[in-house]
């Protein structure tokens, strides 16, 4: 099969710029860390090692992954894949960002005091551009198709949607949507418009059982699957002892118990609900701190969208540490490596995600590989894979002092913890990486002819 | 023995020259006139360019032999009588095919109806699947294939009940040679949002590739007018101030 991949998010993010660079550059002869980076997110964590496992199957035979890189080469041969990077100008680039941020927002139940609707959005100007970086997609996947013959088109993502309409072949397509797709954000009105983006696929996999209704209510007419997010879980490993005392000296953490939320910095994660939360503890617990890991996005990197929505969102969640009386009892980890993330895991009793709204959750997965309970919003897709009390605690996204009392509860029984660790574990083997590979494989076989 | 004179040889020589040269002359124009209507009708389906070359063809000889029977001193009268009754009898013949093609170039502007719609036609109900030269095809509810002939959409009432058909506005727009379709599309939507108010809301402006054919691309506005009454004002309008930017955008690429 000759597979071509469409995702916003390129896999890898260059250290330095490739601008005004027309060749081909083989990223296989760089150092990771150095040269490059892999793209955080959920996207290309899942999407690179489905790729390599189809690639060394022999399911796949070629695969081209286009996506949006403006400072990076133009074309990127990285470990037998071939990526290829779409530029913009700046004033398409800030466009662009403008309408996909609404659009993220929107998706996301995160609105200001003038709401806007779907409506709203793709009648402004902005929305010209979000449609001109989907153009400019489609035309390069069209080129790269008279070159290379491909036997299906993977598209990912919310950024992406109108892709797939935009391709002139009836070739199979298929659309990976990985954000929330919630019947209470997603009115009937918006159905007629919307359906005209997702009728131009001929699948939708979806990440849980409840986007499936609502899609198939929104107007869509073709095969709808979920296939639950999915992780290797053979790339968690268990640090040792230095790694954990370096963990814990790099981040001034004593012999404290820690709950840890491990989310990238976005309003949508909910850190403010949790450091809330936390506050509300603190006082009667004194030997625990809250470790918040991650940074910014690839649309908040200045690689990326050059959006500074994570730095702005850390400055307030700073500043709620201070006026809440936490500093040294929370702590910013910013971005980690995979071996601190390890430790990060290990030395938690705890973890939480109390987002605002999740398309998944594939943290809480994490957390489970280190048999560690999580507190997850009901929001969020992971829990309907949860079952409150016995593999982990759901809580509403909006009642801090349900947090709270979940927070206590476990920091109250180690042996509580222990048996929804134990659960948790046996859970997260549904989002286990062979098992997402032999579903997707399954659907995108039965695609390709 | 009849001796024939040396200046008689050379004038029979000259005169079968000449008649060469006009059938040389006729085969290089019918030749170039058959590669040039290929080029020009390269959007037109592969039979009927074939037909209509043919046809041109036949024409361009038919001349060339007339001008040889003309050289020649012969009377021309009967071979016109012949041709022309020959012309008769093939309209007369392809009536029907010619009338269904005549059709063909009304339907989606002056008849409102489009590959996707349920129309009623003639006694006959069904989702329009294609619209080719001659026929118009709905698929039946029932499943089964109808075929319309495109004649009777110019002699009978149709009925269009698909929803919206009534605002609907489409505009076929070519991209200036060069230019960047991304870009084109990014305009003639922040054009159209300024026509917001006199758009049904709930359907923001979409386009389409609508053919790619060497270098030309043929795009497709799509648009609901908010009141059907004012539905080809608009579109006239949109189609001027579409055409204005096309110019300008030629423009800047010259």
């Amino acid at each position: 099969m000759k597979l071509l991949v469409c995702s916003q998010t390129p896999l890898l993010r260059f250290t330095h710029s490739f601008q005004g660079f027309n060749e081909a550059v083989e990223a296989s002869k760089m150092v990771e860390g150095v040269d490059f980076v892999f793209s955080p997110g959920g996207v290309t964590r899942m999407v690179y090692p489905l790729l390599m496992h189809m690639i060394d199957r022999g399911v796949v035979e070629e695969a081209h992954w286009v996506s949006l890189n403006p400072s990076g080469p133009e074309k990127v041969i990285f470990n037998g894949l071939r990526l290829h990077y779409i530029r913009l100008s700046g004033e398409v680039l800030k466009g662009y960002g403008v309408s996909k941020e609404r659009l993220w927002r929107l998706l996301h139940g995160l609105q200001d005091e003038y709401p806007l609707s779907l409506l709203d959005i793709a009648w402004a100007d902005d929305y010209a551009y979000y449609t001109q970086y989907n153009r400019v997609c489609s035309e390069k996947i069209m080129e790269l198709d008279r070159e290379v013959d491909f036997d299906l088109f993977y598209i990912h993502d919310f950024q992406q949607l109108p892709t797939g309409s935009m391709l002139s072949t009836m070739k199979p397509k298929i659309f990976r949507w990985h954000i929330p797709f919630d019947e209470t954000l997603i009115p009937v009105e918006w159905t007629d418009f919307l359906s005209r983006y997702l009728n131009a696929y001929d699948i939708v996999i979806v990440s849980c059982k409840r986007y499936v209704e609502t899609l198939l209510k929104r107007g869509y007419r073709g095969s709808v699957y979920h296939i639950y997010p999915y992780i290797n879980e053979k790339e968690y490993g268990v640090p040792s002892r230095a790694e954990l005392d370096a963990f814990r000296d790099k981040f001034g953490l004593g012999d404290e118990r820690i709950i840890s939320m491990v989310a990238r910095l976005d309003p949508m994660k909910g850190h403010d609900r949790a450091i809330r939360a936390f506050a509300r503890i603190a006082n009667r617990v004194g030997d625990v701190k809250l470790l918040i890991v991650g940074n910014g996005s690839f649309s908040s990197s200045r690689q990326g969208l050059g959006l500074s929505k994570g730095e702005i969102w850390r400055d307030r969640l700073t500043s709620m540490v201070e006026r809440l009386g936490l500093r040294g009892r929370v702590i910013f980890t910013g971005h980690v490596s995979q071996r601190e993330l390890e430790a990060a895991y290990t030395l938690s009793d705890f973890t939480i995600l109390p987002s605002i709204m999740e398309g998944f959750g594939l943290v809480v997965v994490e957390s489970w590989l280190y048999r560690k309970p999580a507190i997850v919003s009901r929001a969020a897709g992971i829990s309907e894979l949860i079952e409150d009390g016995v593999n982990g605690f759901l809580v509403s996204p909006d009642d801090v002092e349900e947090l709270a009392g979940r927070m206590m509860t476990l920091l109250a029984d180690e042996n509580l913890r222990q048996v929804m660790g134990e659960a948790g574990y046996e859970t997260s083997k549904l989002c286990s990486m062979e098992r997402g590979f032999k579903d997707e494989v399954r659907i995108l076989e039965s695609m390709s002819g | 023995m009849i001796a024939v004179e040396i200046p008689e040889i050379t004038a029979i020589v000259f005169s079968l020259a000449i008649i060469a040269a006009i059938l040389l002359a006729t085969a290089l124009i019918s030749r170039l006139v058959s590669a040039l209507l290929r080029r020009l009708l390269y959007r037109v389906p592969p039979l009927i360019v074939e037909q209509v070359s043919r046809g041109a063809s036949i024409f361009i000889w038919l001349v060339g032999i007339l001008l040889v029977v003309n050289y020649l001193g012969l009377s021309l009268d009967l071979l016109l009588l012949i041709l022309a009754l020959a012309g008769i009898a093939f309209l007369v013949a392809a009536r029907d095919v010619l009338v269904n093609v005549a059709a063909r170039y009304f339907m989606g502007s002056f008849i409102p109806v489009k590959v996707g719609d349920d129309i009623h036609v003639a006694g006959q109900r069904g989702k329009v699947i294609e619209i080719n030269m001659v026929a118009t095809v709905l698929w039946g509810e029932d499943g089964s294939v109808i075929t319309v002939p495109n004649s009777l959409f110019l002699r009978h009432t149709s009925v269009n009940v698909s929803p919206y058909a009534a605002q609907r506005i489409v505009i076929p727009i070519a991209v200036p040679e060069g230019a960047d379709i991304a870009t084109v599309e990014a305009e003639i939507l922040k054009l159209c949002n300024k026509y917001r108010t006199r758009l049904d809301q709930r359907f923001p402006p979409m386009i389409t590739v609508k053919d790619r054919v060497q270098r030309v691309v043929e795009l497709e506005l799509s648009l609901l007018a908010a009141e059907p009454e004012k539905r080809d004002v608009l579109k006239s309008e949109l189609e001027n101030r579409i055409r204005d930017l096309m110019e300008r955008m030629r423009g800047s690429k010259g």
